[in-house]
């Protein structure tokens, strides 16, 4: 198939949004009420109305932190315990109802028992951890498990040390499903990371921002406030990606 | 030296590939013959170690024995060099290895992205480079040309003094054979 050119590709998202844009702004224009739904003029506006004050760029910057600090601790303990796992049957079984746990557990209720437990502060990071680490472990774990046992059996042949064949043949293995996972996860724990912000409402942040936003009938800003976290998302997972490639081709120098 | 004392090797009850075999491998060239199915790629994994025997023993004289597996098992996205990297530290004895398998120019490529036949002369190269008395191989020139067979038949038969080949070509065992002489161990269904 034909790789299509980079202005090609620009003209084509162009045009995806223009169209979406319009249906945006057809949609306000049926509503008529700014209140409920915002054209995208009045959202842009209210954008770099927000974009104009310092606290705007503190707020974004505060809420990308809290996150960040709970993907890497989520993708730190998830590779651990998907490794672990993997390995040690034990592990695993003592590991398996809390997992369960984790994974059915309503956000909500993870965020309102963290008010209880700790600083309004820190809910945000513990909740993106929580939702990070059993994507990562799942990953991790499923990547062990699907290595090629013909490889093993070899490496095992050629007494290839065992923390050699984690760090190489079961590391390629679980490389793509890494990748993937990780992926996942950042989109996860940036929306359970807003929600988080939203119900503990802690200082300078972009979940506070929202619930004020609501609480105030201040719909346009909602609107902004919303749009910056799709920004950063985009931006996030693009700047993952990036340092996951350069992590690999120094790797493999 | 390795020697088989009335081995049974199987997977299950009802597969049994190798019933009561009984041989001593002791210097030269072992060239294991039989029909596809006869249990030569199991008699192979038995005498490797690889295959605990139902009944029966292995005796084994060295603790170091190198093998070309049926699949030639190597990490993909691996290039050569780091595929022999796992199991040779030395990275000269890697250069020397893949220079006599003739793929120095290849040496850092990626294994996904070589032919069936390159792949198969890493999987040669990386038990040149590991050495030990004895080599295992099994199908090991599958998709080599005649002259190139030859050449690295050199290498093989001057690195190890004992050789044990599977194949379904006569021509390779005898390659391997500085003086053509071998012997021959034909697998038929009642071993």
């Amino acid at each position: 198939m034909k790789k299509k050119s980079l202005p090609f590709k620009i003209l084509y998202i162009a045009l995806v949004a223009v169209f979406w844009l319009g249906v945006w702004e057809f949609a306000s224009l049926i509503v008529d009420s700014q209140l409920i739904l915002p054209s995208p003029g009045e959202t842009l506006r209210a954008f770099l109305s927000l974009a104009g004050e310092s606290d705007f760029y503190i707020t974004a910057l505060l809420s990308v932190c809290r996150i960040s600090i709970g993907f890497i601790s989520g993708l730190i303990l998830g590779v651990i315990l998907g490794v672990l796992c993997a390995f040690l049957k034990t592990a695993d079984m003592i590991f398996a109802p809390l997992r369960s746990i984790i994974k059915s557990t309503p956000v909500s209720s993870f965020i309102l028992l963290l008010l209880f437990w700790t600083d309004r502060e820190l809910v945000p990071s513990f909740i993106s951890m929580l939702i990070v680490l059993p994507v990562i472990h799942s990953g991790v774990y499923e990547g062990i498990k699907s290595t090629d046992p013909l490889l093993i059996q070899m490496a095992n042949f050629y007494k290839v040390p065992r923390i050699k064949q984690i760090f190489t043949i079961y590391t390629e293995s679980v490389k793509t499903r890494l990748t993937a996972s990780s992926a996942t996860a950042l989109g996860l724990a940036w929306k359970a990371g807003i929600a988080a912000e939203v119900l503990a409402t802690p200082a300078l942040s972009i979940g506070t921002e929202l619930y004020e936003s609501k609480l105030y009938l201040e719909t346009e800003n909602l609107f902004a406030w919303t749009a910056l976290v799709i920004l950063l998302s985009v931006i996030l997972e693009k700047l993952m990606m990036l340092a996951l490639h350069f992590a690999e081709s120094r790797r493999g120098k | 030296m390795i020697k088989a004392h009335n081995i049974t090797l199987g997977y299950n009850e009802n597969i049994v590939p190798i019933k009561n075999f009984s041989f001593d491998f002791l210097h030269g060239v072992y060239y294991i013959r039989g029909i596809s199915g006869s249990g030569k790629s199991t008699l192979l994994l038995g005498l490797a170690g690889l295959m605990t025997p139902v009944s029966g023993r292995i005796e084994m004289g060295s603790e170091k024995i190198a093998m070309v597996f049926q699949e030639s098992r190597l990490v993909t996205t691996y290039s050569a060099e780091q595929n022999l990297s796992l199991v040779c530290s030395s990275g000269d004895e890697i250069k020397d290895a893949l220079s006599k398998v003739e793929l120095s120019e290849f040496a850092k490529k990626p294994v996904c992205k070589l032919s069936g036949g390159q792949a198969r002369r890493v999987a040669i190269a990386r038990a040149l480079c590991y050495g030990g008395d004895c080599i295992i191989m099994d199908e090991p020139f599958e998709g080599l040309d005649a002259a190139l067979r030859k050449r690295i038949a050199v290498h093989i038969r001057t690195r190890f003094p004992l050789i044990i080949i599977a194949s379904h070509d006569e021509q390779d065992a005898k390659l391997l054979s500085e003086d053509g002489e071998l012997t021959e161990i034909f697998l038929d269904d009642k071993n």
